[in-house]
């Protein structure tokens, strides 16, 4: 039986972030890899393996709820452009673990605050590659 | 007193610094300010008692062959953990006390709970010995050798 990882835990410049249960996801930041073929003639085809490397930038995001502390934070992290370092770290009870660190990740977005009883904002990184 | 000082850990530890992940070799500890008289009365009220308890028991006789001035990070440490004192309640208050902007990786992050879950049992003990022989005790050390 394998259970799946659903509460990791987030720390952005070494801090502890409290999040939204179930809001975290990332991207690996391999990028995106295109195909083509290349007519060999006679009805074959010659595959054509490239690498877009534009698209080398790892995603992390997550929710906040909207307390004054939680709002503060995220205009710091904003204001650092990309001079953040967010960690995301898994641990599934029966002790298996998955760490990933996204180093000089910014917050591109000119993200929403919702100020209700029952809301929260969310979060969105741009980051080197995940290591 | 001490202004600060440098200790070197035996096991690395990862922290991020201006959007990069970097590795500390060495921990720097500053002195307590009033902000950190509630961790360090605990500290020190932990230790007295450690001491009495000590003093009280079989190693009467060893005690006092041993100049309290001489005392190390070790000696500290170890005193603590043999008494009957609630050595939790001496970890958690150096947790807090940590977290204070006393401690700081590579002289220049403060400590956080996930670094100071990176830090490996051994580096937290020195540490924590360090900062009691330097910081917290070493006025009362002082008295107790004049005495």
């Amino acid at each position: 039986m394998s259970i799946a990882l659903a509460d990791a835990s987030v720390t952005v410049n070494n801090d502890p972030v409290a999040i939204v249960p179930n809001s975290v996801a990332f991207t690996e930041g391999k990028g995106e890899q295109n195909m083509r073929a290349a007519s060999a003639g006679g009805g074959s085809v010659e595959q054509i393996y490239s690498n877009n490397v534009e698209t080398n930038f790892s995603m992390v995001k997550f929710s906040l709820h909207n307390t004054i502390q939680k709002i503060e934070d995220a205009r710091d992290w904003k204001s650092n452009r990309n001079q953040n370092s967010v960690t995301i770290t898994g641990k599934t009870p029966d002790g298996k673990t998955i760490t990933r660190t996204f180093n000089q990740a910014a917050i591109l977005n000119d993200y929403e605050i919702n100020l209700g009883s029952d809301t929260d904002f969310e979060i969105e990184f741009k980051s080197s590659p995940a290591v | 007193m001490l202004e600060e000082k440098s200790i070197n850990l035996t096991t690395e530890v990862e922290y991020a610094s201006k959007g990069e992940t970097e590795k500390a070799k060495m921990v720097i500890i500053r002195p307590p300010t009033s902000r950190h008289i509630n961790e360090c009365s605990i500290l020190k009220q932990c230790f007295f008692r450690a001491a009495r308890s000590f003093s009280d028991g079989k190693e009467k006789a060893e005690k006092k062959e041993t100049n309290e001035d001489d005392l190390t990070a070790e000696d500290v440490m170890q005193m603590m953990y043999s008494s009957d004192i609630d050595i939790t309640e001496v970890i958690s208050a150096i947790r807090k006390l940590f977290k204070k902007g006393v401690l700081f990786f590579d002289g220049e992050v403060v400590a956080t709970d996930p670094l100071m879950e990176k830090l490996s049992i051994d580096d937290f003990q020195t540490i924590a010995g360090e900062y009691l022989v330097n910081f917290i005790l070493a006025s009362a050390l002082q008295k107790m050798n004049q005495n």
